[in-house]
């Protein structure tokens, strides 16, 4: 069956073509949500609670622009929301933090590692982070979806590099310190 | 910058088809809060119906109460000419006793016989001094004692009827109000038992559709009756019967069918049917010679050899009273009979194609004859005269006509299709302006695949 076809029986609210599109995406939609939220069961709330809005606005999508593309702003959409409500995105520190070079061995950071660098990051920095680094939005548009300046923007962007680059120094530096002994 | 691209590459990379499948019980949480919100949205509709079914309800019921009232009705009236004609006493002792058994309906009855009657005596202690002054008093007592105590038993039966009707009235309002919350938890429970079911129905319905649009093949049979007749007077077979009474017979048309789906709403449709068209011409008579008639206009070529038929018409004979010879039955009839293979080249114009299908069909037939015959029917007997002899053996029709079908299932569909066909290229010489057209309703079970 095409997507097209099992978009539009979802528009039908059929059960079973609502569980194929949810099986379909929910790998991918869940690592979204992984990168996006604090923690674990975070993620989890954000994977449901934004499925729950696809489903519900799914009669919306037109089929103008990917569907995978429309998912995913309504997963990122979600996530920022929750944020939003819990209003923590106040964190203001507006100067932009020199920044150094990081000397790295790219095979000994895993995947695992690096999000839980980035679930522990304070929470407007992992949004902006996210935004920017891994899926693509430019510091105009962060800064309209968060309601901030594009300076903050770009100001919480650095500062979340900087921390990332420590800690990932750190991690290495304990690794380095292992294969010594 | 460099440090830049160095860090934000090294996420990009390492995320680049980073998936995570979450715990199969998300989804079930999903799929809970997405049907909840569909029967939400569902609910409106059936409260509607469910408003509709409660109206129903409601007058059924009030119906029935009415015919319960009927009978209370029924029984009050009697009762209160009874009281009516009772004594002021006894119909003050009766509304007394009648508000007693109002708050104790279920109280025993020969107490309540005791207080009545002591009730009476009562009131009837003070009226005897009004009324009967003359008497004294405990002869009266005596003297009216029983008479008293019958109009209060007579009145205590009244009563009992009334406080019966009223408790009877009381445990009614009881049930209804009863069957009333039995209803409405009756009416929840098949609320929600039939939103799964409306659900599943618009499920059903849409693979039903699925189904129906997606079969391109489709296998069936037909079967019609025909009505044969003519755009122009005139006979085929004598111009002499030109002007005769003529009428189609029940003809019937049966065959199969079979549908190809060429395109979004285009389906081409083919088959091969028999068709047997029968007309009758009134009024007629036959002649069979020996010889071979010379001037003789009748088509019919008989099967007597070196004989020669010809009909005339009697409608005519006797009106010019030329002929009135007793040899012709003035109402014999002459029936024309062909049988056909027909093959028809269809194309169906989809305009609804649902459950529901409506298309509009136009095409041509090709017709082989395999039957033909002419008959005579007169002073009871039927007698065949031989076969017409300017039929052609392969002639045409053009079609016209609509197509409806229902689906019963998503493989079998009910097919009605009322046709309109043209004949032409009928006739090899003479036609006598005869122009045949045959008009059907067909309809027949057909399978999809």
């Amino acid at each position: 069956m095409s997507l097209k076809k099992l978009i539009n029986k979802c528009k039908k609210k059929d059960n079973k073509a609502q569980s194929e599109i949810y099986q379909l995406y929910a790998g991918k939609l869940f690592a979204l949500s992984l990168k996006y939220s604090r923690n674990y069961q975070e993620a989890q709330d954000n994977l449901q609670n934004g499925y729950i809005t696809i489903f519900d606005k799914i009669g919306q999508f037109n089929f103008e622009g990917s569907f995978e593309g429309w998912l995913k702003r309504i997963i990122i959409n979600t996530a920022l929301q929750t944020y939003r409500e819990k209003n923590v995105l106040n964190l203001v520190t507006e100067d932009i933090p020199e920044e150094v070079d990081l000397e790295m061995d790219e095979e000994q950071v895993s995947l695992d590692f690096l999000l839980i660098l980035i679930q522990g990051l304070p929470n407007r920095y992992r949004l902006v982070f996210n935004l920017y680094v891994m899926d693509g939005y430019s510091h105009r548009e962060i800064a309209n979806m968060l309601s901030i300046s594009e300076g903050t923007s770009k100001s919480n962007l650095s500062r979340a590099r900087v921390i990332l680059r420590d800690k990932i120094e750190l991690h290495q530096s304990i690794i380095k310190k292992n294969e010594a002994f | 910058m460099n440090e830049n691209k160095n860090i934000d590459r090294l996420f990009q990379e390492k995320f680049k088809d980073f998936e995570v499948f979450p715990e199969p019980h998300i989804w079930r949480n999903i799929e809970k809060q997405i049907t909840k919100k569909k029967k939400r949205r569902i609910i409106p509709l059936w409260l509607r119906f469910g408003g509709a079914a409660a109206i129903v309800l409601f007058l059924i019921s009030s119906g029935f109460w009415f015919f319960n009232t009927e009978s209370f009705n029924n029984g009050v009236p009697n009762e209160i000419i009874k009281i009516n004609s009772e004594k002021n006493s006894i119909n003050r002792n009766s509304n007394n006793s009648e508000g007693k058994n109002e708050k104790e309906p279920t109280s025993n009855p020969i107490q309540k016989d005791k207080e009545n009657s002591s009730n009476s005596e009562l009131t009837k202690n003070s009226e005897n001094t009004i009324i009967n002054k003359s008497e004294s008093e405990e002869s009266f007592v005596k003297r009216d004692e029983k008479k008293i105590n019958d109009e209060v038993k007579e009145g205590e039966n009244a009563l009992f009827v009334t406080s019966r009707l009223v408790q009877e009235f009381k445990v009614e309002n009881d049930q209804k109000a009863l069957s009333e919350i039995a209803l409405e938890e009756i009416f929840d429970k098949q609320k929600s038992v039939l939103n799964d079911v409306v659900a599943e129905i618009e499920i059903n319905e849409d693979k039903v559709n699925e189904v129906i649009e997606d079969s391109k093949w489709s296998i069936g049979s037909t079967m019609a009756p025909v009505y044969y007749n003519t755009l122009r007077n005139g006979s085929p077979i004598d111009p002499e019967l030109a002007n005769n009474n003529k009428s189609s017979n029940d003809n019937l048309s049966y065959g199969l069918k079979v549908n190809y789906k060429i395109s979004d709403n285009l389906i081409l449709q083919t088959g091969i049917n028999s068709l047997e068209l029968g007309y009758t011409t009134k009024n007629v008579a036959s002649l069979l010679s020996s010889s071979l008639l010379e001037g003789s206009s009748t088509n019919i070529n008989t099967n007597v050899q070196g004989a020669s038929v010809e009909v005339i018409s009697t409608a005519r004979q006797s009106s010019d009273g030329t002929i009135q010879r007793s040899s012709f039955d003035p109402s014999g009839t002459l029936d024309q009979t062909l049988g056909y293979v027909e093959m028809p080249m269809e194309l169906k114009y989809i305009i609804l194609q649902k459950r529901i299908g409506v298309n509009v069909v136009g095409g041509v037939s090709t017709y082989f004859l395999y039957r033909n015959y002419v008959s005579m029917r007169s002073f009871g007997k039927t007698t065949t005269l031989g076969e017409a002899s300017n039929i052609n053996t392969l002639n045409f029709s053009g079609n016209l006509g609509l197509d409806l079908d229902y689906s019963i299932s998503k493989k079998l569909f009910i097919n009605i299709s009322p046709m309109f066909k043209y004949q032409f290229n009928t006739f090899s010489a003479y036609s006598g302006g005869f122009q045949p057209y045959y008009f059907g309703v067909y309809s027949g079970l057909n399978f999809r695949f």
